[in-house]
């Protein structure tokens, strides 16, 4: 069969499964009907694919994501899926090593999927029809409709009874319309458009294959290159530090200069930075406890998201000294080893980081943000690690975002394993008399927490109004806000159950509604 | 010699012209009539004085939709598409600029609204199928 009419057929029969599986429904076990579709024919239309190594290590990611899926249900799992599906179409369709080129490509794809679903189209046309009449007929009926809805009005507008009549024939017209609505649905035939588009993006390889001949221009390794100084500067970057520098920046000693000027920064950077890491070390490392009165966000929470921004820009300035010849020149040993004094103590303001987390962790709970500093800690130790490879070997920026998105992609992939809402919950109710508990932030928690929550919350109620009373808080009275807040809930979940189907089955949403089936509703507990 | 701001003011003019007679139409559906012909007039003036900056916007698009390496019936409806997109953003930022919140499609109302846009179009672009073809010819044998 022509493989442009097996494409059409594809993303066609692809785009009617998207609307029948997804139509009022949340992505759950229906994913893994649309994703074995989508997946099936990505490989017939490219079964090159099947023996890229990059290709297989992805499907196994999002297989990975998709389970997480059908277990968990979290947004975190959904938004993998979508990624490393991306992914796998993009390296199946395109020849890539790198991850950011390959959702480049993707980009590429979503962009001209109409073009590319229209050359389909155009490649399987026969004989072009002769509809030169239709098309004169359009023509000829433009101002003479113009002209009878016009009069139609005036007369309508004029005379009674042709005015009843119309009414009438209007009315009649407004019936058939609404009937045919209620059974034709015009978000649905939206909704079928959006199929078709998401299908289309996935299977349809863009003719623009901007980045895939991008990147075949990149490498691993840097190369020393010769530039002319009319060619250096062209660059925006040379302008500027021209424009800083002068003279210095364009003369024969250019390199050199660069390489004091670098080695200056570096040494009055490290020494800086070791005033802070002395100070962390004391403070935090050796020393720390808790001041009583104090809160323990002004302690250690403020100031951490400015260090993780120290640490990116710290590592942005090492691209910056290392990004051409600097890294050839034969007196570059202090520059070096500055880097390197750097990257370590980098490293140190990541503990620091992290022990300002975990500090916060003990005395207040888990939350989101507490959980992703974690994770950002852990991609900012493998970017200082790439960093200290890219320079102690020579590599380029290429290698440095390449690994760096691969490390990003298995951890992103590794922490959908997790249902962080019932983690988070599970966690801080196991310490509730340790922990200062935010009841409100639990409630906000997903539907798989609410088990936990139901278990544990008269005594959160209870501790609530016990703390209120020690505290002798102004606020109105709330014996019972949050258990009805907790039945709210309960409720809302119940009544979202009740509009899916089967296609919206997933393990979390099955286990929470056996627990409600079993135990019932809380209000049992009033 | 046609160009891309040509093409584009075509296509603009015919999606007014469009876009009036389904408030025509909306018109003869509706009971009272009076004022259906002053509005018209009224869309047919201020229609063309509002929504002459979006030639801007189209211009451009029409002229991307040249350099695309696909062949000419997969460049228009490229361009399609994107005047598509083009007329949503415009309807949602309006929407937002009005302390609306936009939600995505959710009433019938919003769904026939994004389908006659599609349609308005379509019928617009493919009646200038002629001069797009013509422009798209000019800037293959440029590349030539």
């Amino acid at each position: 069969m022509n493989k442009d009419l097996v494409k059409i057929i594809l993303v066609t029969a692809g785009a009617v499964l998207f609307n029948l599986v997804f139509w009022n429904e949340k992505l759950a076990i229906n994913t893994v009907l649309f994703d074995a579709f989508l997946l099936s024919a990505l490989f017939f239309l490219y079964p090159d694919a099947r023996k890229s190594a990059t290709v297989n290590w992805l499907l196994l990611g999002h297989l990975v994501s998709l389970t997480m899926v059908v277990i968990h249900n979290t947004d975190l799992s959904k938004i993998s899926f979508v990624i490393t599906l991306l992914l796998v179409a993009g390296f199946a369709e395109y020849t890539h090593r790198s991850a950011w080129f390959a959702g480049g490509s993707m980009l590429m794809n979503v962009v001209m999927v109409v073009a590319s679903f229209g050359e389909s189209f155009t490649i399987n046309k026969r004989k072009p029809t002769k509809r030169k009449g239709v098309g004169r007929f359009i023509r000829f009926a433009i101002f003479p409709l113009i002209l009878l809805i016009v009069f139609f009005l005036i007369y309508r507008d004029a005379n009674n009874a042709f005015s009843d009549i119309a009414n009438r024939i209007g009315a009649q017209l407004e019936i058939f319309f609404s009937h045919f609505f209620d059974f034709f649905s015009f978000q649905r035939l939206l909704f079928l458009l959006l199929g078709l588009l998401i299908t289309g993006s996935i299977l349809l390889k863009s003719k623009l294959d901007y980045f895939s001949t991008r990147e075949t221009h990149m490498n691993d390794g840097l190369q020393r290159s010769r530039k002319s100084l009319r060619q250096k500067r062209s660059g925006a970057m040379f302008q500027f530090i021209e424009m800083i520098m002068g003279k210095m920046a364009s003369g024969m000693m250019a390199l050199k200069n660069e390489n004091t000027t670098g080695i200056i920064s570096l040494v009055l950077l490290n020494v800086l930075l070791l005033v802070v890491n002395c100070i962390d070390v004391n403070f935090l490392w050796l020393h720390f406890q808790y001041k009583p009165g104090l809160p323990v966000y002004k302690m250690v929470h403020e100031g951490t998201e400015l260090l993780i921004v120290s640490i990116v820009l710290a590592m942005a300035i090492l691209l910056f000294y290392f990004k051409g010849n600097l890294n050839f020149y034969k007196r570059n040993k202090w520059l070096k080893y500055g880097a390197y004094a750097w990257i370590i103590q980098n490293a140190m303001l990541v503990s620091s980081v992290f022990l300002r987390d975990y500090y916060y962790i003990l005395k207040h709970g888990l939350a989101y943000k507490r959980i992703g500093v974690l994770f950002f800690l852990l991609m900012v130790l493998v970017g200082l690690v790439t960093v200290f490879l890219k320079i102690w070997s020579r590599r380029t920026n290429y290698f440095l975002f390449r690994v760096n998105a691969w490390a990003g992609i298995v951890i992103l992939v590794l922490a959908t394993t997790i249902h962080w809402d019932e983690f988070i919950a599970g966690y801080n109710l196991k310490r509730k008399n340790t922990v200062d508990l935010d009841v409100p932030f639990l409630l906000s928690l997903s539907d798989k927490a609410l088990p936990l929550l139901d278990t544990n919350i008269v005594a959160l109620q209870k501790r609530e109004n016990d703390a209120r009373l020690q505290n002798h808080d102004s606020q109105p009275a709330c014996d019972t806000c949050y258990i009805e807040e907790l039945k709210q809930r309960e409720l809302q979940f119940v009544e979202k159950q009740k509009d899916l189907t089967w296609l919206s089955w997933n393990y979390a949403d099955s286990y929470t509604r056996k627990y409600f089936r079993k135990k019932g509703l809380i209000t049992s507990i009033q | 010699m046609i160009t891309s701001v040509s093409v584009a003011a075509r296509i603009w003019a015919k999606t007014n012209f469009l876009a009036i007679l389904i408030i025509a139409i909306a018109g003869i559906m509706s009971k009272e009539g009076g004022w259906v012909i002053l509005f018209i007039g009224l869309a047919l003036i201020l229609g063309f004085f509002i929504t002459s900056p979006l030639l801007i916007v189209i211009s451009p698009i029409v002229k991307l939709s040249g350099a695309l390496p696909y062949t000419r019936q997969s460049r228009m409806f490229w361009l399609i598409f994107f005047l598509f997109i083009m007329y949503w953003l415009i309807f949602i930022g309006l929407r937002l600029m009005a302390g609306d919140r936009y939600h995505g499609i959710v009433s019938k109302e919003e769904a026939l609204f994004m389908l006659s846009i599609i349609v308005v179009q379509f019928i617009a672009v493919r009646t200038t199928r002629k001069s797009l073809y013509k422009f798209y010819e000019q800037v293959e044998s440029s590349h030539v």
